[in-house]
């Protein structure tokens, strides 16, 4: 909490202009609102990622599904078949032809998805971080470094939120070792109905 | 000059001075923390392993402010490095990070040759020329779909999938710090020292405080440093208070210097105890130094005081305080002596030496400092005396008020409630026993902070083979849902043997080729080269390639003294860890180590109470019987017990009122506390007996010299508060509350609970009352029956020991008629015969009554002077046998009745009727007749009579029973005897044989009439007659009364000089 007040303000008086205390206040509360009052979300995703050393980068795509507070869905169309759901105490990992694979919601495979369902619920991240915050025209820039950088964590994560609706765009994650991976939202639905029977596990 | 007239003092102080010089100049300065806990204990064993595990012999680590910004620590890590890899006395910097990436391939290399052959074979199937390519092709393709940090990061240094399920996470670092290396070899803290201080020269100014070092090097510089430091600030303050109240009670420190230089030597005699059984002093046992010089002190000063006293010419005086002072260290220093049986090392250091220091102090003061006092008396200013006087009045005018004030302390107690968990008066956390002020410390828990583990709960597992830790480790990881595989880093010599064997040859350049020809560069291929290259060389006999692991290893797995053990960590569990029965190792051949403050915490905790429970009752029992052994009675030790109470009171309510905690450490203390409240109240007591009860005359010799040896203790004491050790600190304030309590309790509160009391009559006392009776009688009789002679000879005997042992005032009589026998006598253990020998004449009833009455001639021995006896019967005439109260010389009238003397006996009424009569009829049994003798002129007629009549009338003439006496010479004093005896002679007309019976080492009687006195009436006057003759038979009597002081039965006083 603490971190994401420290990050409201720092964003606040990283926009072009100053933005006084007041405002930055109320830049948090809207912010902490909206995404408290976020029930549901969907969306389509890109997700990109790049390593160093490797000519090309690995494009995947799919759906977003969110469900307040815990269910967090992200289904992949290409590689088709690849799923990753979390909820409140595991993590589901479903490959065409492999067994499905559950672990603990607080293994460090489900860090990337646990980081991404706290911003989706307005929580601080699990990892104490320190904020960075940039205003590029429309959008704010939240870099978010630990406090304590280690090989078990991502080094770094940006998010991009719109200034105007104050909801994600992108967010990406920079690896240990320099990999990164970049997640685009498209076509972003708000406590819009979800698919029925969206989160069903085999 | 007066010590040097002293051959022996002078000899002793040299030699003294040697030994201790040789002490000081090699002792060892132990300066980590964990060994002065029990080594029994798993924590310490695991935190010990793990600390030189993890931290390395030599290596230095340095850290980081966490509070700084990423950047700003990067950047002081960066500048700091920059400096010390200049050093010449730096050998490498490095970061773990680094040394994790650098040689991820070698620790890939590690885990595919120890693990199963099984599993390495299906690596070495991943590795031919087709598979290689697919999986190269197939990496970009591996990246897409479910994002998995660690499969990716797994990934990334494993594109070719040749490790098994083993985690590399599991040796991964903690984040970027430095680790040091020295290129010196620090071999003692001195160079410890030199290496630190270069390190912390080089570093750039303005990173001073910012970045900070820690590791084995750092703490053993730094706390070495503070361990001089601070013993040399406790000294010296202790010193300087102690010549400031010197100065203020006596106005001079010039015999200070005598009495520091003499503590000094105590001190040396601490210093040599402690190197020659110690071999050094730990960061706990160093506070010897102060206690001693605090508790030491005060016998000293009593010296002191007594020489300045105008007393200190009475030789009497000086025996007293003397005595007083040996057995004030002998019970002060067995209080110590009993911490040698806990179970804390350092303890059982500090008490050994403290206990040495304090029976060395008293030696000195009784010894070369009362030398050089004699020589050289000093004088105390009189109003010391007038003000402790005038103390003493106001004491005794308000002595109800505190006797009250005293028991709603005590009552407090109920309200305190101390015995409850809940009443705060116990701490029972051990973060006062570390050095948190260091910066080793601090940088430590920096490091802390910094480490992604630092929320695990870790535990070493240990076995005597690896077949017991692998299937512990999967007990473990099954029974608490672990993910990786920390058994994959054990060592396995047969593993590696069997899978080098599988090895194919020069796989590395088949590799290289393949990377390359895949487009993929070293960013991807490094590790999968690296580890290839280290197996092929391994395959060429090259074990050292593994080397560089040494470090990275030891924190997961390996062999410590030969034996396998292993790392475990249990995520987040780092603040509730499991026991190590919690965490669910079936085997029991698997020991569990954990590595934890908290386990630490715990485990010391419960050790510490049993400590309690199982000294206290221990040292309760060696005070009583000290205290009885220095003050002979159950009252006094008594008031020991109630000084006690109040002292504890006093302190509780202290404590509550100051918020003092009581630790683990300090809840072993106790004992010491205990030890200096029975030092105070022994001397307190001791002289308050020895005056009356007078309790000015009482603060004139004490007041003073208690009330300054407790602020000499406190300052003592409270030294270490000055010093960097919290531990140490709070040691200092709980033994200043407690001293306080102290003094309070038994210079103010414990004299208004002492009873002013006469010399009470032994015949007035519950025991006589009890059993000198005709039942008292009638159990001996019964007692002999049930024990026979050796049963009823060892009870007898006990019970007699038991009187002289509860009834100290009887005791004191009798010493002192036996002086007037014999001066050698004058002791307790002669005391304590003449009570055994009389409870055995008491005995020697059931025997008389249990057997024939002609048996009695049996228990005779030889008779000498009969011919006095036969003498008077000639004469027809009957003749006054005149005794004392020696031997048993009721048996006297038996064997004379058997041997045909017809025998009266003469006796005073006994407490009560019954008895007077039982005693009767027991004589008559033997044909011994009975005359009580009253206050009438009735019973002087009967007497007469029978002796006219030609009877053999036996009396006691040694303990006149009415005012008719004379004061009689005996060796070493007068005694009054009787002139009633001698009167009924005169009156009667009959001789007067002085006789005796006294038992002999052989068990029979020795009966002696010692002569033939033929008494006329002189013209001097009747009184004169009587004094004549009753003299004359005393004469008789006194040398036979010499001759067996502890058959001469007197219970009351009886000098009359």
């Amino acid at each position: 909490m603490r971190t994401l007040l420290l990050f409201l303000l720092l964003s606040s008086s990283a926009l072009a202009g100053q933005i006084s205390p007041a405002q930055a206040e109320k830049l948090e509360h809207d912010f902490f609102q909206q995404q408290k009052n976020t029930r549901s979300l969907s969306a389509v995703f890109k997700q990109t990622v790049t390593a160093p050393g490797l000519a090309s980068s690995a494009v995947s795509q799919g759906h977003l599904y969110f469900h307040a507070p815990d269910t967090l869905r992200v289904a992949f169309d290409e590689p088709a078949g690849e799923v990753q759901q979390l909820d409140a105490r595991l993590l589901t990992t479903l490959r065409p032809d492999t067994a499905p694979q559950k672990r603990p919601a607080n293994h460090p495979s489900a860090a990337a998805l646990a980081a991404l369902r706290q911003i989706l619920r307005g929580e601080q991240p699990a990892v104490s971080m320190n904020s960075v915050v940039y205003r590029e025209q429309n959008k704010y820039l939240v870099e978010l470094k630990p406090q304590q950088p280690s090989t078990r964590q991502p080094q770094k994560i940006t998010l991009v939120i719109d200034a105007r609706s104050l909801l994600l765009e992108s967010f990406s994650i920079v690896l240990p070792r320099g990999m990164q991976m970049d997640f685009r939202l498209s076509q972003v639905k708000r406590n819009s109905p979800l698919p029925k029977n969206i989160f069903q596990l085999p | 000059m007066a010590l040097l007239r002293s051959t022996g003092a002078s000899l002793f102080l040299a030699g003294l001075l040697g030994a201790g010089i040789w002490a000081a100049a090699t002792i060892r300065f132990e300066t980590e923390f964990l060994p002065v806990l029990p080594p029994e204990l798993p924590s310490v064993r695991g935190l010990e392993h793990f600390s030189r595990l993890a931290a390395g012999e030599n290596q230095v680590y340095a850290v980081a402010n966490p509070d700084l910004s990423i950047a700003a620590q990067e950047r002081a890590i960066s500048s700091a490095r920059e400096s010390w890899a200049q050093l010449s006395e730096v050998k490498t910097v490095s970061t773990p990070g680094e040394q994790l990436l650098d040689h991820a391939g070698l620790l890939g290399a590690w885990i595919l040759l120890n693990a199963p052959p099984e599993n390495f074979s299906t690596s070495i199937g991943k590795l031919s020329p087709g598979q290689v390519a697919q999986s190269l092709t197939d990496l970009t393709r591996n990246l897409q779909g479910a994002v998995d940090p660690m499969e990716l990061f797994k990934l990334s240094i494993d594109p070719l999938g040749l490790l098994p399920d083993a985690d590399l996470a599991t040796a991964a670092p903690a984040a970027d710090f430095l680790i040091l290396t020295p290129s010196l070899d620090l071999s003692d803290s001195s160079v410890d020292a030199k290496f630190v201080d270069a390190l912390r020269e080089a570093l750039p100014p303005e990173l001073r405080g910012q970045v900070l070092l820690t590791g084995r090097p750092v703490f053993n510089a730094d706390i070495s440093r503070n361990m001089r430091h601070d013993m040399l600030l406790m000294v010296s303050i202790a010193a300087a208070l102690l010549v400031l109240a010197f100065w203020v009670f006596y106005r001079t420190v010039r015999p200070l210097g005598w009495i520091m230089f003499f503590q000094f030597f105590a001190l040396l005699a601490g210093l040599l105890a402690a190197r020659i059984l110690f071999g050094g002093l730990n960061v706990i046992s160093i506070g010897f130094a102060s206690i001693l010089l605090g508790v030491g002190m005060d016998y000293s000063i009593l010296v002191y005081h007594h020489f300045g006293s105008p007393h200190r010419d009475d030789r009497t005086v000086w025996q007293t305080l003397q005595r007083a002072i040996w057995f004030s260290a002998f019970v002060t220093a067995a209080a110590f002596y009993v911490l040698a049986l806990t179970s804390f090392p350092a303890l059982q250091q500090l008490g050994v030496l403290v206990g040495t220091g304090l029976l060395c102090s008293a030696l000195m003061a009784t010894w070369p400092l009362r030398l050089v006092l004699s020589a050289h008396p000093p004088t105390s200013p009189e109003i010391l005396f007038r003000r402790s006087t005038a103390a003493a009045n106001f004491l005794n005018r308000h002595r109800r008020l505190f006797a009250t004030l005293g028991l709603i302390l005590l009552l407090g107690i109920f309200y305190l409630r101390p015995w409850s968990a809940r009443s705060g008066f116990y701490q029972p956390g051990l973060d006062q026993l570390r050095p948190v002020d260091t910066e080793a410390y601090i940088a430590q828990e920096w490091l802390q902070l910094a480490d992604p583990s630092a929320n695990d709960a870790v535990f070493i597992l240990q076995a005597e083979d690896d077949d017991s830790l692998h299937r512990a480790v999967a007990q473990i990881s099954s029974a608490n849902s672990l993910s990786g595989n920390p058994a994959a880093l054990l060592p396995d010599e047969a593993r590696v043997q069997a899978n080098l064997a599988a090895w194919p040859k020069n796989i590395s350049t088949q590799l290289t080729e393949a990377f390359r020809n895949a487009g993929v560069s070293e960013e991807w291929s490094a590790t999968t080269l690296q580890m290839a290259s280290a197996i092929d060389a391994a395959q060429r006999g090259d074990r050292k390639v593994f080397a560089p692991l040494d470090s990275l290893l030891q924190t997961t797995a390996g062999r410590w003294n030969d034996t396998p053990y292993l790392i475990v960590r249990l995520p987040d569990r780092a603040d509730a860890p499991p026991s190590p029965e919690e965490i669910r190792v079936m085997d029991s051949a698997v020991e569990v180590l954990p590595v934890s403050w908290i386990s630490l915490t715990q485990e010391v905790t419960t050790l510490a109470q049993e400590d309690f429970r199982r000294l206290g009752p221990l040292m309760l029992v060696a005070i009583v019987l000290l205290c009885f052994w220095a003050q002979r009675s159950a009252k006094m030790v008594l008031l020991n017990l109630l000084a006690l109470a109040l002292s504890a009171a006093l302190f509780l309510w202290l404590c509550r009122l100051s918020g003092t905690q009581l630790t683990p450490l300090t809840l072993i203390s106790l004992p010491l506390l205990v030890g200096l409240v029975v030092d105070y109240s022994l001397h307190v007591l001791m002289s308050l007996r020895t005056n009356g009860g007078n309790l000015p005359k009482t603060y004139e010799h004490l007041a003073a010299p208690i009330l300054l040896t407790g602020i000499s203790a406190c300052i003592g004491f409270g030294a270490p508060a000055f010093t960097g050790q919290p531990a140490l600190q709070n040691f200092g304030i709980v033994m200043d509350l407690g001293i306080a309590s102290a003094v309070v309790a038994c210079l103010v509160l414990l004299p208004a609970f002492y009873r002013r009391s006469s010399p009470v009559d032994y015949r007035q006392r519950g025991f006589y009352r009890l059993l000198y009776r005709r039942g008292g009688f009638e159990w001996i009789l019964r007692g002999w029956q049930l024990l026979g002679r050796n049963g009823a000879w060892l009870i007898s005997r006990t019970l007699g020991l038991f009187y002289a042992l509860t009834h100290p005032s009887t005791v004191r009589a009798v010493r002192d008629n036996l002086t007037l026998l014999n001066l050698g006598k004058d002791n307790f253990r002669s005391a304590c015969r003449l009570f055994m020998n009389q409870a055995e004449n008491f005995s020697t009833y059931g025997r008389l009554a249990t057997r024939p009455t002609s048996d009695v001639l049996e228990m005779m021995g030889y008779r000498r002077g009969f011919e006095n006896l036969q003498r008077a019967r000639d004469a027809g005439r009957g003749c006054l046998l005149i005794t004392g109260h020696l031997g048993f010389f009721e048996l006297g009238g038996l064997i004379m009745a058997q041997l045909g003397f017809p025998m009266t006996a003469l006796t005073l009424p006994e407490p009560t009727t019954g008895l007077t009569a039982w005693r009767a009829e027991f004589r008559a049994r033997w044909g011994v007749k009975t005359i009580v003798v009253g206050n009438d002129s009735f019973s002087v007629l009967d007497i007469v009579r029978s002796l006219q009549s030609g009877a053999f009338v036996a009396s006691l003439a040694d303990r006149p029973y009415d005012g008719n006496s004379v004061a009689v010479d005996l060796p070493h004093g007068r005694i009054r005897f009787s002139t009633g005896p001698v009167l009924l002679a005169l009156l009667a007309g009959c001789p007067i044989v002085p006789v005796g019976i006294t038992r002999q080492s052989n068990g029979l009687y020795h009966i002696e009439a010692l002569d033939y006195i033929e008494p006329q009436w002189m013209e001097a006057g009747r009184q004169e007659t009587l004094e004549f003759y009753t003299k004359k038979v005393a004469s008789s009597l006194a040398p036979l009364f010499a001759a067996y002081p502890e058959q001469w039965y007197h219970f009351a006083p009886l000098r009359c000089d």
